[in-house]
């Protein structure tokens, strides 16, 4: 069974009563094995947050099934062992990282014990110490890309989804999310992420998917990738792959 | 469990802003100015004293169930809060519920605060406690508990200043549809009649909330229209909070 | 239709709002304090349009009120007067204070006690049981007025209410008594005097007895002379010649059962004692 299963999953907006529907996603197939990290990209607009979505249950897809570990998505109780980090900081700003977190943690069914527990931990691992009695409104976009990691680790989830977790962080903090995500694929659980940022993406995942024109051009485990295509061994990357592929 | 989470939250959401306490100042404020327009008058200055003070609470409750009810909803819809919500296990059920708790919960501070101040005030006035105060608080919570469940109503699917246009009609209409009952025999035409009644009992009755006058007469109150006034409340906000559920749950963020 | 459980469950609430309403109005009396002869429908319209805070315009309006009818600078501000306080008595059909501030001002002010009186009817009428409106329409119409048969009236009614005070059946008595009404009001204060509970009203019920009795007295001595006179062409030297000559059967005595003086020359009694109550 795999962690994520996405099976001719459609989706189209219709931005006002009067315009066409335009088509976003068609017919995209995505299979996560668990236990491996796996980077989603596509270039702007694609429709990667649209696919998260779908997977999160924010948006209905036209059609196409979503399984997380064999349960529909569509099911409340699918997103129990979930952790998701949204592209921009959507948090309570009259909040404190603490209160984020026990508020995260309730939401999940946590106790507060459990909360307590956990909440110490995550705040040295996003390294927020010193900083989590401070509102958030009073946060910088760093600092809100760490707690949002915080509030995604809080119930221990076992598929993990990051939507461009990179933007924002300065190269020591994308050094440490770069360490964070290995850690969690260490303990076993599997990370499906989004980025722009390729070098950093290049050094962790396992298994690549590429989206272009609403459609997975191309989706297999990197290293075989970018060994198929080597015509200059030296210099052939994740970036260069990526280019070719979205150019055709 | 996640419905108090959620309504704790929104509860705190609204003590954290400074408006909040304006606007129960406010209703303070005016409540107490009152003694300064007692001066003017002649005669039962006791009257003029309950008058106001009710006029003041009900008008700053009101704007605080409207403003507080869309604010804080439409806001999670707007700044993409509901995200941090709706991507936990969270039923959206349990969302509107714990939306409509908060809510629920900041209204009865706000409206415990105004009325206490109000009580003590008239206490060392007249030197007695009215306890149809009391029950006015009742009646007045659970007009404002209706008018919340029409905001969220509203905000689940509209644009805050829509929500708050039509939140405020709906109330003013609320007000002053109690008149049909004085023209009702004027519809014959069956088709005109049906239409007529549907839309009195469709449209919330929101004056029989208001027993100022008959607190500041001492009129007695009929049980009879006490009880049926309070299960009103109670089956519309139910069947509000039903329909905001349903326009939700089909949502799409 | 599982897609649907939130609405279908909303509309049997929406059966259950409907029933509570319907409840509701057969147990509300929506035309409990209506008026058939409304002056002004502003006032009912403003009654509307306040939603719900109507009691707060009538205040508004009452304390404006007091404010213009005090300010004497203004020559014509009481050709309002009536319209004004009708208005805000039909905003607020319970609320004291402008019924009898308004016909003070009214009677006081401008000597139209009939529009005082007014005033104070639509009063006794929207709060009936209310004893200080006929009370004080009463007290008008006999102090200005001198229509002791109306004052008798609204005396009655306002002492019948709830709570009226002793005083105001002493006040119908009087109106009776102003009206000529000797035998009736004779009986009246001699049951006053029976039920007197202080030696005031004791006191005060005497005195009435007395007047009225010597007012009696002097109606019957009065004819009896005036049959001598024609008779005889002069006044009798004294009183008991009446006996004598078989007119009368008795000469009356006064209350306490002493002599009147007789008066030769007119032909007239007078009480012995120095009280009288004046006639108006
Ligand atoms: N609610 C919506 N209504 C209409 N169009 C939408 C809606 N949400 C997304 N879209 C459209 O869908 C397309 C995909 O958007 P999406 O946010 O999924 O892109 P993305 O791949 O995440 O891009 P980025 O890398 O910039 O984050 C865009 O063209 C966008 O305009
Ligand atoms: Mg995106």
């Amino acid at each position: 069974m795999n962690a994520l299963e996405i099976k001719d999953l459609s989706k189209s907006f219709r931005s006002n009563f009067l315009y066409k529907k335009t088509t976003i996603l068609k017919n995209v197939n995505i299979n996560v094995k668990k236990g491996t990290i796996y980077g989603f990209l596509g270039l702007n607009g694609a429709g990667k947050t649209t696919t998260i979505k779908c997977i999160l249950g924010l948006i209905k897809p036209d059609h196409g099934t979503i399984r997380l570990f064999g349960e529909e998505a569509e099911k409340v109780s699918s997103r129990a062992s979930i952790g998701f980090l949204s592209e921009s900081p959507y948090y309570y700003d009259y909040l404190n990282a603490k209160e984020t977190l026990a508020l995260s943690g309730k939401l999940s069914s946590l106790s507060n014990k459990k909360i307590n527990e956990r909440s110490a931990k995550i705040i040295s691992l996003v390294g927020l110490e010193g900083k989590e009695n401070l509102l958030l409104k009073k946060y910088s976009k760093g600092m809100l890309q760490r707690i949002g990691l915080g509030q995604a680790l809080i119930n221990d989830p076992d598929f993990i989804i990051l939507d461009e977790p990179f933007s924002g962080l300065d190269p020591i903090g994308r050094k440490e999310l770069r360490d964070i995500i290995l850690s969690l694929k260490a303990e076993g659980k599997t990370v499906f992420f989004s980025s722009h940022i390729l070098q950093d993406m290049e050094l962790i995942v396992d298994d690549i998917g590429i989206l272009r024109n609403g459609k997975i051009t191309k989706e297999g485990k990197l290293k075989d990738m970018v060994k198929k295509s080597i015509k200059n061994p030296v210099s052939y990357s994740l970036e260069d792959l990526f280019l070719k592929e979205i150019t055709k | 469990m996640k419905i108090k989470a959620i309504a704790l939250n929104t509860f705190k959401e609204a003590v954290r802003n400074k408006i909040f306490y304006l606007l129960i100042f406010f209703g303070i404020f005016f409540s107490f100015s009152s003694k300064l327009i007692s001066i003017l008058t002649i005669g039962d200055t006791l009257k003029i004293l309950k008058d106001i003070g009710l006029a003041s609470i009900n008008f700053f409750s009101v704007i605080i169930a409207v403003f507080t009810g869309i604010n804080l909803v439409y806001k999670e819809i707007e700044k993409k809060t509901v995200y941090f919500i709706l991507s936990k296990p969270v039923e959206r059920r349990d969302f509107i519920l714990g939306k409509f708790l908060g809510l629920a919960l900041t209204i009865l501070v706000a409206l415990t605060i105004m009325i206490s101040f109000f009580s003590i005030f008239i206490l060392l006035f007249s030197g007695t406690f009215d306890p149809y105060i009391l029950l006015y608080f009742i009646f007045l919570f659970t007009e404002l508990l209706i008018v919340i469940s029409i905001s969220i109503l509203f905000s689940s699917f509209s644009t805050p200043i829509l929500s708050s246009i039509f939140t405020i009609i709906l109330y003013l209409i609320g007000h002053v549809i109690w008149t049909f009952n004085e023209f009702k025999y004027k519809f014959i035409n069956p088709i005109e009649k049906i239409f007529a009644y549907s839309i009195y009992y469709l449209f919330p009755n929101l004056e029989k909330f208001n027993i100022k006058g008959a607190i500041v007469m001492n009129d007695p109150i009929n049980i009879k229209i006490i009880f049926s006034t309070l299960a009103y409340g109670i089956f519309y906000v139910s069947a509000i909070l039903l329909i905001s559920i349903h326009i939700f749950k089909h949502r799409e963020f | 239709m599982r897609k649907k459980k939130y609405l279908l469950f909303s509309l049997i609430f929406f059966l259950l709002i409907s029933f509570s309403q319907y409840i509701y109005d057969l147990n509300k009396d929506y035309f409990k304090k209506k008026n058939t002869f409304l002056a002004l429908p502003s006032g009912k319209t403003m009654r509307i349009f306040s939603f719900g805070n109507s009691e707060l315009i009538a205040d508004f309006l009452y304390i404006w009120s007091i404010q213009f009818f005090s300010n004497y600078n203004l020559l014509n501000s009481k050709d309002f007067i009536e319209d004004i306080y009708n208005l805000i008595t039909d905003i607020s059909p319970r609320y004291k204070d402008p019924y009898l501030l308004g016909s003070t001002i009214m009677a006081i002010e401008m000597n139209d006690i009939k529009m005082a009186v007014r005033l104070l009817q639509k009063g006794s009428k929207n709060m009936d049981d209310e004893w200080i409106f006929d009370f004080e329409s009463g007290y008008y119409t006999s102090k200005y007025l001198k229509n002791y048969k109306l004052a008798e009236k609204y005396y009655k009614k306002s002492s019948k209410k709830k709570g009226a005070p002793e005083f105001i059946s002493r006040m119908l008595y009087h109106s009776i008594y102003m009206q000529g009404k000797l035998e009736e009001s004779l009986m009246l204060y001699q049951s006053v005097l029976k039920n007197a509970k202080t030696e005031i009203e004791r006191r005060s019920a005497n005195l009435h007895l007395y007047q009225i009795k010597f007012e009696i007295d002097k109606k019957k001595i009065k004819s009896a002379m005036d049959i001598f006179f024609n008779r005889y062409g002069f006044y009798p030297d004294n009183i008991n010649e009446l006996v004598t000559y078989r007119i009368i059967g008795e000469i009356p005595k006064d209350f306490k059962g002493h002599h009147y003086k007789y008066d030769k020359k007119k032909g007239t009694i007078d009480p012995k004692e120095g009280y009288m109550w004046k006639k108006q």
